[in-house]
C-alpha cells in the first residue's frame, strides 16, 4: 500500500519528478526499504486515459508552461514557444516515448580524449567508462524489458515503412540493420502483454507493451510501502541548511499552496531545462549561483541530438502508422569517423507520424502551405520517414537561463532555452540527411522531403558529469560536487549526448545511483 | 475507369478512392468508404455563412480540389466565430490589397498564381496564420477526413494492426 509521509519527516528521500530517471529511481530505493517522496508537477493518468490520437495526446500530458527558445536552432523560429517535448504527468516522457533502448558505445564516454579539443564545443569526457557501466546497461535492459540478449526477447517483425528504408539501406550496403532494441515487449514479459502493432507509442501505450514508469515503477514502488508519489506538487526550489545540506523541498500543490516537505538527500530528476531551472530559482545568500552551481555550469551545455526528419514519398502505398512508431534502426554510421567531417555517430530510425502530426510538422515555416505542401499531405500513405539521432556538442553558450521579467503560473522565472548548432553538427546533418536521401532513392522514392527539427524530445547535459568540480555539477554517481547530500537522477547529467536515444542510459544510471545511495545512507555518510 | 453501373449514377468510382488514388476498399476500410459516400453528398448541405474571400483563402491555402467546400468552410465558420474581429480586419485588409492591384474581389481573381502572392505577403501576419492553423486542424485532423488521406486513425479498439496489415507491403 502506498506510504503517506509527514511533512516534517525529515528521514525521506525527495525525488523531484516521476519519469524515467525519478521514477526508476523511486522503485529501486523502494526495494532497497529507502523511503521517498516523489514530487510531480503533473497530473497522474490511468492507462486508459492514453488515446490513440497525437493532438489530444499532446494537449493532455505536454509540458505547455511557457518557455522561450531562443538561438540559431529551428526550433526557435518554429516553436518559439515549445523548445522541447517532454510531458508533464505522472510518468514523465516515459509516457510518450518511443521505445528505442540504445546503449552509448565505448567511444562515446570518451570523445574528448578520441577527439581532443574541438574549438567552440565544451567537450569533456565521461567520468565513467562503458565497461563500468555495462552491468547497468544489463540490468536497465531487464528492468525496462528491452528486445534483444538481455531478455531474449526476439526483435520486433519489420513493419512496412521499415521494410521500405531497410530495403534502401541494403542496396546503398548498409548491414547494421535492426528493428530494435526496443522497451516493448515481443511476448508477455514482467506481467506486460506483448506489442499488438497498435501504432501510436509515442501518445502512450494503451496496452502497456512499452516500458513507462507510470505502469511499472511507480505503482510497484507504491506497493512497497516506502514511496509516496504526490502529483500535482511543482517544486519551486530547494532548501539547505547552514551547513550548505539540502534539507528541503519547497513546492505549489494542487490548489497552488506552498508546501514544505523535509528531506536527508533531495534528488533531481525533473528532465534537463526543469532540474537546472529548479537550481538556479534555489539560489540563497550561501549559493548566490544557484544550487551546485560552484563550476557555473548549472545550465550549460544543453543538448537535443542532432536531429532531422526526413520523409520519402514511394512509388506505392506504405502505410507507416501500422504498426510500432519507432521500431527500424540503421546503425552503420554509428561510428567516430571525422573523415566525415564532424565527430561522433549518428543512427537513423525510422519514425511514422499520423496525419495529424505530419500536417504540423511536414513544414511549420510561414511557407509551409499551398499546392506543393497539399500535394505532398495527398501522398501521406506513400510516406515512410526516418529520425536522424545523433551526437549534439556541448556548447557553453547552449544554456538554460531565467527569464528576467516574465513569470509561470507558479511565480517562478520561464526558463530560456538557447540553442546554436555547431558547425560539425550541421555536417552531420547535411551527411544524414543525403545518406538517407539514398536510401530512399534506392527503392524509388520520387521525392524525399527534409523537416526541420521538431521540439527537443532529447534533452541533456545541463548538469553534467565530469571528474573536477570545475568542469561539471555532479560526480560519476550523479551526486553535486558541492552538496554531498544533493543527486541528479536524469538525462541532465549526461557529458556529451552520444549518438544514442538517452532513455536506456538514464535508467541504467538511476539503477546505479540508487545502490550507490543506499550505501552511502548505510554508511551514514548522508 | 468506366463507372460501375451498379453505382448510383451520381457516385462516381472515384469517390471510393483516397487523394492518393488507392482504392479505399483494398484499405480494407468498407465501413469507412461507406461512410464516405455522404461526406461526398455533404455537397448538397448549406454551407455555414462565410464571406467568399475567406472560402477562397481557405481552399489556396490547403488545396486539395476533391475536397468539398464544406470541409473547409466548417472549420473557418468557427474560426469565424471566435476571433471575429482578427478575421473581419485581415479578410478587409486582403480585400483592399486585391482591389488595389487588380481593380477586382480576391475570390474573383481568376488566376490562382494571383491569389497566392496576395497570401504570400500576408502569410507571417496574425490573420493569415489563424485561418491556416484553423484549416490545419480541421483538415488534417478530422477522423471523417482521414480515409482520403489513407490514414486510418485510431486502432487499439480494432486490436492494432498485428493481425491488420502492419507487414504486408508486398511490392519491393
Ligand atoms: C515523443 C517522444 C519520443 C521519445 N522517444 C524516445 C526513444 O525512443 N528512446 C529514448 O531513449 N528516449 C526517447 N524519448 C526521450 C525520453 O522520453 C526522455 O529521455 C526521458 O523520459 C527523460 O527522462 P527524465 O527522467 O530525464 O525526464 P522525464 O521523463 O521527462 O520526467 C521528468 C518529470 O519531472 C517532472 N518535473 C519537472 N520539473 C518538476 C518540478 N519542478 N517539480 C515536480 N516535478 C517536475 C515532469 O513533470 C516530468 O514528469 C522520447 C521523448 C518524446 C517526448
Ligand atoms: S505499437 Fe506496440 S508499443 Fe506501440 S503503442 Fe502499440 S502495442 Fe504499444
Amino acid at each position: 500500500m502506498a506510504a503517506k509521509f509527514a511533512q516534517d519527516d525529515g528521514d525521506v528521500v525527495v525525488i523531484i519528478g516521476s519519469g524515467a530517471g525519478g521514477g526508476t529511481l523511486a522503485n529501486a530505493l523502494a526495494k532497497q526499504g529507502i523511503r521517498s517522496v516523489v514530487l510531480e508537477a503533473g497530473k497522474r493518468y490511468q492507462m486508459k486515459d492514453l488515446e490513440n490520437d497525437e493532438w489530444a495526446m499532446f494537449n493532455k500530458i505536454s509540458w505547455l508552461d511557457k518557455r522561450i527558445a531562443t538561438g540559431g536552432w529551428d526550433v526557435a523560429q518554429n516553436h518559439p514557444n515549445l523548445p522541447a517535448w517532454i510531458v508533464k504527468a505522472v510518468g514523465g516522457s516515459s509516457v510518450h516515448w518511443a521505445g528505442v533502448a540504445l546503449r552509448f558505445r565505448d567511444f562515446e564516454f570518451r570523445m574528448r580524449s578520441e577527439n581532443g579539443a574541438i574549438a567552440g564545443a565544451n567537450l569533456l569526457d565521461w567520468p565513467l567508462s562503458y565497461e563500468e557501466l555495462e552491468p547497468w546497461y544489463v540490468k536497465a535492459e531487464k528492468h525496462m524489458g528491452v528486445t534483444g540478449p538481455s531478455t531474449g526477447m526476439p526483435y520486433h517483425q519489420w513493419h512496412n515503412s521499415f521494410k521500405v528504408l531497410a530495403e534502401g539501406a541494403k542496396r546503398v550496403g548498409y548491414q547494421e540493420i535492426q528493428s530494435g532494441p526496443m522497451a516493448i515487449n515481443t511476448q508477455a514479459y514482467d506481467g506486460r502483454p506483448g506489442c499488438l502493432q497498435i501504432g501510436f507509442c509515442m501518445q502512450g501505450c494503451r496496452i502497456g507493451a512499452k516500458w513507462s514508469t507510470l505502469y511499472t515503477d511507480i505503482p510497484r514502488a507504491e506497493a512497497s510501502g516506502h514511496c509516496e508519489v504526490r502529483p500535482q506538487s511543482m517544486a519551486l526550489r530547494i532548501e539547505h541548511d547552514a551547513r550548505g545540506r539540502v534539507n528541503a523541498v519547497v513546492y505549489a500543490d494542487a490548489q497552488g499552496r506552498q508546501q514544505r516537505q523535509r528531506a536527508r538527500v533531495v534528488c533531481v530528476a525533473g528532465n534537463s531545462i526543469e532540474s537546472p531551472r529548479l537550481l538556479l530559482n534555489s539560489e540563497s545568500a550561501t549559493f548566490s549561483d544557484g544550487l551546485a552551481n560552484s563550476s557555473g555550469q548549472v545550465g550549460r551545455n544543453y543538448m537535443t541530438h542532432t536531429t532531422a526528419g526526413i520523409y520519402a514519398t514511394l512509388p506505392k502505398p506504405v502505410h507507416m502508422y501500422r504498426g510500432t512508431t519507432c521500431a527500424g534502426i540503421i546503425s552503420d554510421e554509428s561510428y567516430n569517423d571525422p573523415a566525415r567531417g564532424f565527430v561522433g555517430g549518428y543512427r537513423l530510425e525510422v519514425l511514422s507520424l499520423g496525419l495529424p502530426f505530419m500536417s504540423a510538422f511536414l513544414d511549420p515555416t510561414p511557407q509551409g502551405w499551398g499546392r506543393a505542401f497539399a500535394s505532398k499531405m495527398e501522398r501521406y500513405d506513400h510516406m515512410s520517414g526516418v529520425w536522424l539521432c545523433g551526437e549534439d556538442l556541448p556548447m557553453e553558450g547552449n544554456r538554460i537561463t531565467l527569464h528576467a521579467s516574465e513569470k509561470d503560473q507558479y511565480g517562478l522565472p520561464v526558463p530560456v532555452v538557447h540553442k546554436d548548432d555547431h558547425a560539425f553538427d550541421v555536417a552531420m546533418r547535411e551527411h544524414g540527411v543525403a545518406q538517407t536521401r539514398k536510401c530512399y532513392e534506392a527503392v524509388g522514392a520520387s521525392e524525399v522531403i527534409r523537416l526541420p527539427s521538431y521540439p527537443a524530445s532529447h534533452n541533456m547535459g545541463t548538469n553534467r558529469m565530469s571528474a573536477r568540480a570545475a568542469d561539471g555539477v555532479v560526480n560519476k554517481w550523479g551526486q553535486s560536487h558541492d552538496i554531498p547530500n544533493l543527486f541528479v537522477s536524469d538525462g541532465s547529467q549526461f557529458t556529451t549526448s552520444g549518438g544514442q536515444n538517452p532513455t536506456l542510459t538514464i535508467v541504467a544510471l538511476a539503477l546505479r545511483q540508487a545502490e550507490h545511495i543506499g550505501t552511502l545512507l548505510n554508511q551514514r555518510a548522508l | 475507369m468506366p463507372d460501375s453501373p451498379r453505382l448510383d449514377p451520381g457516385l462516381s468510382r472515384r469517390r471510393f478512392m483516397s487523394l492518393s488514388g488507392q482504392s479505399l476498399l483494398a484499405l480494407g476500410a468498407t465501413a469507412v468508404a461507406a461512410q464516405l459516400i455522404p461526406v461526398t453528398l455533404l455537397a448538397d448541405e448549406a454551407l455555414p455563412e462565410l464571406p467568399a474571400g475567406l472560402l477562397r483563402m481557405g481552399r489556396d491555402i490547403y488545396p486539395h480540389d476533391r475536397l468539398n467546400d464544406l470541409h473547409y468552410a466548417k472549420p473557418l465558420a468557427e474560426l469565424l466565430a471566435k476571433q471575429p474581429e482578427l478575421i473581419a480586419d485581415g479578410l478587409g485588409q486582403l480585400q483592399a490589397s486585391a482591389a488595389q492591384r487588380h481593380g477586382q474581389s480576391f475570390e474573383a481573381l481568376a488566376v490562382e498564381s494571383d491569389r497566392v502572392a496576395l497570401l504570400r505577403a500576408i502569410e507571417t501576419g496574425p490573420f493569415f496564420r489563424a485561418v491556416r492553423s484553423a484549416l490545419m486542424f480541421g483538415l488534417y485532423d478530422n477522423p471523417a477526413l482521414f480515409p482520403l488521406f489513407g490514414y486510418e486513425g485510431s486502432s487499439v479498439e480494432k486490436g492494432g494492426y498485428l493481425a491488420r496489415g502492419y507487414n504486408d507491403l508486398d511490392w519491393l
